[in-house]
């Protein structure tokens, strides 16, 4: 009926318009919008069932494509392919097996309240987690942008989690933070990052279902302030440069590193959490959005609108984690704008110039008329503590560092002096062992309170047994 | 990916790209009923005014995608086609070679081992309308889709992964083939590009042959059915590896090498639409285009086929059958290249 197999002008296409709905019970279809001003709307159908090698797959034009930037590819072996099968004989797969029948009638609003479930194989959960009423919901713990926190219980088990509860929105469906953080995280399995046990999908949410870890980095520092103690520094370093380099490697960025996104249990074990904003870095050329980390950890680079960064984008992040742990204050705790927020770091740091920083001239919102000549100092004038420990200095000076480029990664960091005094056995730990399995590693007391003040709720620890298989 | 221009990332201040990507965005519409012109001047922006809404296309992109980064819009691609490569005295902004020296080679064996677990085999084995042909034509709209609204080759291999993983759990009916294309197109999107396309978008180029409503139960029933596992290693990731392992071996220079790239995207993209292909894992895929791509370009050291570890017979079947796609198919090819390649390159390379 319209075996269109040349390229047809759009004008004679227009005509093919009334033939949607007979095509759409066709073979398949391809459906276009018209190119005139009434948006008519066209459907082009390639019908042809002829066999001729290389001739057999010419595909229609599409209006919507420039005409040289259309393609048309031919398959190399047609004929022989075993799964070929002429349009005329099919027949409409019974509804059970079809995952499109039941659009026919959601489109009326009633879409299937069924849960779905998504139970990570290797999670230790019975077959009966990942329904909704698995757990049970206590109290909230914490509201963002797309998900709100729950504490909740598993009544399966009685061990407690932590629900991230993510509404769907009508819009654009599933939002992409919830299927970058979902995908990401059921591919990491480490000591060091958030343990993702369940996933539950239901019509108007989305649930994740993580194991329960009690406070965070930010909570623990605004209980212990002035400084954390040294040694617990150097664990809570240690293992955020073991879970990134576990992600670096992954060409996972974080991209939001900040002390409310490191979780830190009872026992001193830190976990890398909220993914939302990270994602696989797999296309090296990518731009990412410059409007993505918090301003106080975001680096220069950053900030001066780069958006070629990469995995060091992360590691000056921990510079600053690294500094406020120490000095009990936030590194660059910027009060207004991005200016403000540059203004301190180069306060510090130096404002940077083509020699310190090759490239930085061409970044696009670098004037150097906008900044103040700062020359850079010690960081043990800005930031005392820092010199109380050694090689603690050194080490926060390669971290933040304004060109990228120089910038310690994850990797390297973990191999400087300042983790000298720990036990090698840390290093050769399995990526599920927490740090905590080597004698002798442990928490210390916080100056002036003990552990009980800080861990009432000894019960929580369970939610760590995974990490120590 | 192509090549860099001066539209892209490193350039322009955000207020100002874009402006220019909401010209840009229309700026192919124009010519779309013209015959294909060889250009040797840069595409200008067009002005605005002179297209008074001509085709459903700017309806499409009433609400830009949002694109503060030229990279992601049009502008850039359309910026790719028509500047030149970078010649060997412009920096290397498109390798990052101090992040591959740090985690390229664990980062590869990582996604390596993956391969066999994201893998779809047969996809079409169990689908009793969706043939072989349909995915073909599926994936030649798909292609054009994806570059018209700027996104990455790596947008565009997950993508596929995602469609020929859901095939092999679901029987699709033959008129919910093209959803199936676009929701996969919009979750893999979701995971890689800054500015997604809008649902509204999708709907409007399968010209409102489906609701949002259907679209969004799809998505759903794909998350599930994958159980989120989404992030596929890709052929656009292996092209990149390899690519940057042989600069930093020194075995090629930058701009080939950036060239040879290019050119072998191009032949990945056309065997992404070809489903024999499918049964070939993404890094052989990746070395072979890689190496038919510098017998094209006849560069002096052709690419190492040893770094894939793949089994000669494999490699020499794969390149085969590569190069006869390339044979039936160089028209398109030409079309999806830049013409600088284009001229650059015979279609039609000797195996031997």
């Amino acid at each position: 009926m319209c075996d269109l197999i040349e390229p047809q002008p759009a004008e004679k296409i227009g005509k093919m318009k009334k033939l949607r709905r007979t095509l759409s019970e066709s073979f398949s279809r391809i459906a276009l919008k018209k190119d005139d001003t009434t948006f008519d709307e066209i459907c082009v159908t390639k019908m042809s069932t002829r066999n001729c090698q290389g001739m057999d797959s010419v595909i229609k034009p599409l209006d919507t494509i420039p005409e040289d930037k259309k393609v048309r590819v031919q398959r190399t072996q047609s004929t022989f392919d075993p799964f070929e099968k002429p349009a005329n004989q099919v027949k409409r797969v019974h509804s059970e097996n079809n995952a499109c029948i039941n659009f026919k009638t959601s489109s009326a609003g009633k879409e299937s309240p069924k849960v779905r479930r998504h139970s990570s194989p290797s999670s230790p959960t019975s077959p009966k987690f990942g329904k909704a009423d698995s757990y049970e919901k206590l109290e909230k713990l914490g509201e963002g942008s797309y998900a709100t926190v729950y504490k909740g219980k598993s009544k399966v088990n009685g061990k407690l989690v932590a629900l991230k509860v993510i509404r769907l929105q009508e819009e654009e469906g599933t939002p992409f933070t919830a299927i970058r953080e979902a995908s990401l995280l059921k591919g990491l399995k480490h000591a060091n990052i958030v343990l993702l046990h369940d996933i539950i999908h239901t019509k108007e949410t989305l649930t994740l279902v993580f194991e329960y870890v009690h406070t965070d980095l930010c909570q623990y520092m605004d209980k212990h302030p002035g400084g954390l103690h040294p040694d617990n520094v150097k664990l809570f370093l240690f293992q955020l440069l073991r879970g990134l380099s576990y992600i670096h490697q992954r060409y996972i960025l974080h991209r939001d590193l900040k002390p409310q996104n490191l979780l830190i249990s009872d026992t001193g074990e830190l976990k890398l959490a909220d993914f939302g904003l990270a994602r696989a870095k797999s296309v090296p050329s990518h731009t990412y959005s410059n409007e993505v980390v918090t301003l106080w950890y975001r680096p220069p680079d950053v900030l001066l609108g780069s958006t070629e960064y990469s995995t060091c984008l992360d590691m000056w992040g921990v510079g600053c984690i690294f500094v406020e742990m120490i000095q009990g204050v936030a590194a660059f705790p910027g009060m207004k704008d991005i200016q403000d927020q540059l203004e301190r770091i180069f306060l510090v740091l130096g404002t940077p110039n083509e020699d310190t920083w090759p490239g930085v001239h061409s970044l696009p919102h670098f004037k150097p008329e906008r900044f103040t000549l700062y020359s850079s100092k010690n960081l043990r004038q800005a930031w005392n503590k820092l010199s109380y420990v050694n090689h603690a200095e050194d080490l926060a000076s390669k971290l933040l560092q304004c060109s990228p480029k120089n910038r310690l990664s994850a990797q390297a960091a973990l191999s400087h002096e300042y983790f000298s005094d720990l036990p090698p056995r840390l290093w050769e730990l399995t990526d599920m062992s927490s740090i905590f399995t080597v004698p002798n590693v442990r928490l210390q007391p916080e100056t002036g309170e003990s552990m009980r003040a800080f861990g009432k709720n000894n019960s929580y620890g369970k939610s760590l047994s995974n990490s120590k298989h | 990916m192509v090549a860099p221009c001066p539209t892209s990332p490193a350039s322009p201040a955000t207020g100002v790209g874009r402006r220019d990507n909401d010209q840009n965005l229309r700026a192919p519409v124009k010519k779309s009923r013209r015959p294909r012109l060889r250009r040797k001047q840069p595409l200008q922006p067009l002005n605005p005014c002179s297209l008074p809404g001509d085709s459903g296309v700017c309806d499409l992109f009433e609400s830009p995608s949002s694109g503060s980064d030229s990279a992601d819009s049009p502008t850039a691609w359309a910026g790719r086609r028509c500047n030149p490569l970078p010649g060997p005295t412009q920096p290397l902004v498109q390798l990052d070679l101090q992040n591959f020296r740090d985690y390229g080679q664990s980062c590869y064996a990582f996604r390596k081992a993956q391969e066999s677990h994201f893998h779809p085999r047969e996809s079409l084995a169990r689908q009793p309308q969706v043939t072989a042909e349909s995915r073909c034509k599926l994936l030649s709209w798909l292609i054009p889709v994806h570059r018209q609204f700027g996104l990455s080759f790596e947008s565009l291999c997950l993508t596929v992964n995602t469609l020929d993983r859901f095939l092999t759990t679901t029987p699709v009916a033959a008129d919910c083939f093209q959803l199936l294309g676009v929701t996969s197109l919009l979750i893999a999107c979701k995971q890689v590009e800054v500015h997604p396309p809008r649902v509204k978008q999708l709907l409007a180029l399968c010209c409102g042959a489906f609701s949002r409503q259907q679209l969004c139960n799809l998505e759903c029933i794909v998350l599930h059915k994958l159980h989120f596992s989404l992030g596929a290693p890709t052929i656009s990731f292996f092209l990149e590896h390899f690519t940057h392992a042989r600069v930093e071996a020194g075995q090629v220079e930058v701009s080939e090498a950036l060239e040879a790239q290019a050119l072998a995207q191009g032949v990945a993209e056309l065997s992404l639409a070809d489903y024999a292909f499918t049964s070939y894992a993404p890094s052989l895929l990746a070395i072979c285009c890689l190496a038919l791509a510098d017998r094209m370009l006849r560069l002096p050291r052709a690419v190492d086929l040893s770094p894939g570890e793949h089994p000669e017979a494999a490699l020499q079947d794969c390149l085969g059958k590569l190069q006869l796609l390339v044979a039936i198919n160089s028209t398109s090819l030409t079309h999806m290249l830049p013409l600088e390649i284009c001229e650059k390159c015979s279609l039609s390379p000797s195996l031997k």
